[in-house]
């Protein structure tokens, strides 16, 4: 005889079955919902800075590589203060080699000036030239970053180079 | 039923059951494995954000700025390697997973279409575009990324461009000439030029050059003089004088009779004196004689016997056997009026003679000659007593110092005029002793030595003569040696002066000798021998005349021979500057006879080259026609305008004449495309002396160059340089363009 064919006096103890898988389901229901929405959560989070990244990453390196900066020359004054913005460029998407020079000594003495100018928040960068000269000015990420990396191409002294500008948060 | 229905009720509950709890485990695991799905973390650590459509953009942004495609559309051409090349460049600097193609075009110009109106589409329309693809086939399902780029190709511009050409060349102002020395002699150098205010281009310029010695500067001279007073002196010498009668034949057949007497005398020639003064009478043959010589006597117009020679050297003759001369002397108080016979006597075989009779002052030995030209040589105004000094020396088996130096000429005269002849010949020991004096402590340390030593015949005793020249030459002592009469050894009296830088010289009679001392004089005291000038002949110049010079390797050349104190030399040369020589236009200027003249000559110390000091600088005036273009322009497919500038940049005005214009250079058979006159041009090298045209010329069909001439045929002497100026125009305009359309897409 099976289990739920039992008489009438048995259905109590039917019941009390039902309520402990009742109440496992609804445990385990609300366990699998609460996680569903907090990893939900993070992701937003997530996807938020990613996007911020980004946008961030794209401006500043638009403004290395297509403007002189400001002032156009700032790479001959002494002071990082007196710069309000940088740009590489001699023009459109010409690498200043002196304004390149300039920048890398700055990113050494004064980095989270440099990242303030960049426009680039609390995030930091590293960005590599590869041409003629293999230049990197920033500070490479750790394993645990959330990274953007952008990729341009240039003219530096004399020939093509490719600029790649990674944009990072540390978790 | 009921319980059947009960039961079967039961039973379905139960079945109900099993279905609710199957189906509430499938919606929990549903609901867990999407919260699963749903709650993965889809945002990655690292993302790479490659936009392949702002990365297309620069990679075609950097090769235009690396001049990349634009040298490969230079160098390639419209062509597949060209979109090739253009396509693995791009394709270089995308990622991997990034794919394109290329399509390269050309725009040609239709020229038709964009003469009618021109704008873009009529000017580079559809029918005139090439194109050409490179790259990976476009897919059809994906995402493309497009764009699009313009190159144009470095088209020669629609300009005129100026030239850089110019004629106008430097001109060398070199000269070559010797490396110049101090002379010994004082030399003053004098140049007169006319015109003397200005010289224009074509006209003649007289230049006359002045050259003379100083009188003052000379270095002073220790002279001695060495005579020969061996035995051989006492012996007369030969005179000169005016010849009264000259004549040759032979003689033969005489006879020699009992006691050596000659016989068969005869009679040679006649000789009518006109005037009571003494003549002599010479025979000379050919033939040497030791024993039975030619004999020779003269008688008197009374037919008496007046002289006789033997052999014998008598106070009336000589006979000389070296020379087989006879010679008889009829003194004056003697020299009877009328016709006097010369009679001569010559055994076999027959005997050329010569016989010449002239009328001379007396009979001299050659110790007289010596004594009258050594006295005249001390008396020669060519010294200056002090400082100067002179000495005499003379010698036969030994030598003996006469006078020592001095500043006296007296007491060398007087010295001179104390010599006899007697004894050997010690010509070494003469130059020792002359040596020592000029090395006494008397000699001027300052002064140059010399020794003029003369000697009748040949060192028969004493030291040698070569040794005694040798210690001569190494105390600084030049020798000059003179051979007087036949029996002067001239080989080593020669040998004596070559040891010492000196000279030899001969003298055959008194006259020669005396000729000979006046010439060393000369020679020691202030003389310039062989002297000559080099004028360089400038460049540009003509020489119309040399005024007695002639020209040797370009330079004009004067030989002066011999220049001596109190004569100057002069000569006047003529020189022309052409207005046509491009040499002649670079000057402001002329200097004469212009750097790098030179004098050379010899002296007693050597020979010597001195500068020419003395010049004379003329303004020199030319006409200089110029012709340049300004500027240029297209006006038109077919047209140009050109400004051009006429200018006289020369000091002399010009004439009126016209500027050509030629399609190419005119020397290179360009062709003619129009002229225009210009009028006269004022010279002085004034602002004002510039004149502007304008041409307008239709007639320039495609591009090329065009020129401007001046004067091209010459009729204006003036400077042939800057006629001729070019401008370069292109009668198109930049008429290609190039684009890139790119294509790209994610693999």
């Amino acid at each position: 005889m099976d289990w739920w064919c039992y008489p009438m006096h048995n259905r109590g103890q039917a019941t009390l079955i039902d309520l402990l898988f009742g109440i496992f389901i609804f445990i385990l229901l609300f366990t699998v919902l609460a996680s569903f929405f907090s990893t939900n959560y993070s992701n937003t989070q997530k996807q938020q800075l990613q996007t911020d990244l980004e946008s961030k990453a794209f401006e500043a390196t638009d403004q290395l590589i297509r403007f002189q900066g400001l002032p156009s020359n700032w790479e001959t004054l002494s002071s990082i203060d007196d710069v309000n913005l940088f740009g590489i460029a001699l023009r459109d998407r010409v690498i200043d080699e002196n304004k390149l020079a300039r920048l890398s000594s700055l990113a050494l003495t004064d980095y989270n000036k440099v990242k303030q100018k960049l426009n680039i928040g609390q995030y930091d960068f590293i960005l590599d030239l590869t041409g003629k000269d293999n230049v990197s000015i920033g500070i490479s990420p750790a394993s645990n970053a959330t990274t953007i990396v952008i990729r341009r191409i240039v003219y530096y002294k004399g020939a093509e180079a490719n600029v790649k500008f990674t944009l990072y948060k540390l978790r | 039923m009921s319980n059947s229905l009960y039961t079967n009720s039961d039973k379905q509950k139960g079945f109900v059951f099993s279905l609710d709890a199957i189906l509430a485990i499938l919606i929990v695991t549903g609901l867990i494995g999407f919260a699963l799905i749903t709650s993965f973390d889809k945002n990655p650590s690292t993302i790479s954000r490659t936009n392949i459509s702002q990365l297309s953009d620069d990679a075609i942004t950097a090769l235009d700025n690396s001049g990349y495609v634009q040298n490969e559309i230079d160098v390639n051409g419209f062509s597949s390697g060209a979109a090739l090349n253009i396509y693995n460049k791009i394709k270089a600097l995308f990622p991997g997973n990034v794919d394109l193609n290329i399509l390269l075009k050309q725009y040609d110009l239709n020229t038709t279409t964009c003469k009618a109106s021109p704008n873009f589409q009529n000017c580079f329309n559809d029918a005139n575009i090439l194109s050409l693809s490179a790259g990976s086939i476009i897919p059809s399902s994906k995402e493309i990324v497009h764009g699009k780029r313009v190159f144009s190709k470095r088209e020669p511009p629609s300009q005129c461009l100026l030239s850089s050409f110019a004629e106008k060349k430097e001109i060398s102002k070199k000269y070559s000439g010797p490396l110049y020395l101090a002379g010994e002699v004082p030399i003053d150098f004098n140049v007169t030029v006319v015109p003397s205010s200005q010289i224009s281009c074509d006209q003649n310029v007289f230049i006359t050059l002045s050259v003379g010695i100083g009188s003052s500067a000379r270095k002073p001279v220790d002279i001695a003089t060495v005579i020969d007073r061996s035995g051989s002196m006492d012996e007369c010498a030969v005179a000169d004088g005016n010849v009264l009668l000259q004549q040759s034949g032979q003689i033969s057949g005489g006879t020699i009779g009992g006691g050596g007497a000659r016989n068969n005398w005869v009679q040679i020639a006649t000789f009518n004196n006109t005037v009571q003064l003494p003549f002599d009478v010479l025979v000379t043959n050919n033939i040497p004689c030791t024993t039975n010589c030619p004999e020779l006597y003269i008688r008197r117009p009374n037919g008496t016997l007046y002289g006789f020679y033997n052999g014998s050297p008598g106070s009336n003759s000589c006979y000389d056997s070296s020379s087989q001369a006879n010679y008889i002397l009829v003194q004056q108080n003697r020299a009877q009026i009328g016709l006097w016979q010369i009679w001569a006597w010559n055994d076999n075989p027959a005997m050329d003679y010569n016989l010449t009779i002239k009328r001379v002052a007396g009979k001299i030995t050659k110790m007289t000659a010596a004594k009258n030209a050594a006295i005249t040589f001390v008396n020669s105004a060519k010294w200056q007593l002090p400082p100067d000094q002179l000495a005499l020396i003379s010698y036969s088996s030994s030598a003996t110092v006469n006078q020592r130096l001095t500043t006296n000429k007296n007491l060398v005269i007087n010295a001179i005029n104390s010599l006899s002849a007697n004894g050997s010949t010690a010509t070494g020991e003469g130059i020792y002793s002359a040596t020592g004096e000029l090395t006494s402590v008397r000699a001027n340390s300052a002064a140059l030595k010399f020794q003029v030593l003369m000697s009748d015949g040949q060192t028969n005793t004493g030291r040698s003569s070569s040794g005694a020249a040798t210690d001569a030459k190494n105390k600084n002592i030049k020798i000059y040696t003179i051979g007087f009469g036949p029996d002067a050894d001239g080989t080593e009296l020669s040998n004596i002066a070559n040891i010492t830088g000196g000279q030899y010289y001969y003298a055959q009679d008194a006259n020669t000798l005396q000729a000979i001392y006046d010439l060393i004089a000369q020679d020691i005291a202030l003389q310039a021998n062989d002297a000559n000038i080099t004028v360089p002949i400038q460049s540009g110049g003509v020489v119309i005349n040399l005024g007695g010079g002639s020209i040797i390797d370009g330079n004009l050349f004067f030989d002066i021979n011999t220049l001596t104190q109190g004569t100057n030399w002069n000569a006047t040369y003529v020189v022309n500057f052409p207005c046509n020589n491009a040499n002649n236009c670079s000057f402001s200027a002329l200097t004469f006879p212009g750097p790098g003249t030179f004098l050379t000559y010899t002296d007693s110390n050597g020979t010597h080259v001195v500068d020419w000091n003395e010049f004379v600088t003329v303004p020199y005036k030319y006409r200089d026609l110029d012709v340049n273009f300004v500027s240029g322009s297209i006006i038109s497919q077919n047209s140009v305008s050109l400004d051009v500038n006429a200018a006289n940049i020369g000091d002399l005005n010009t004439p009126a004449t016209n500027i050509k214009f030629y399609l190419n250079d005119p020397d290179a058979g360009g062709t003619f495309l129009d002229q225009v006159p210009i009028s006269a041009l004022c010279g002085g090298k004034d602002i004002s002396c510039i004149t502007s045209y304008q041409l307008v010329n239709d007639a320039l069909s495609t591009q090329g160059t065009i020129y401007a001439t001046i004067n091209d045929d010459n009729a204006i002497r003036e400077c042939p340089g800057n006629n001729k100026d070019f401008i370069n125009c292109y009668g198109e305009p930049a008429t290609r363009y190039y684009s890139i359309d790119y294509y790209a897409w994610w693999r």
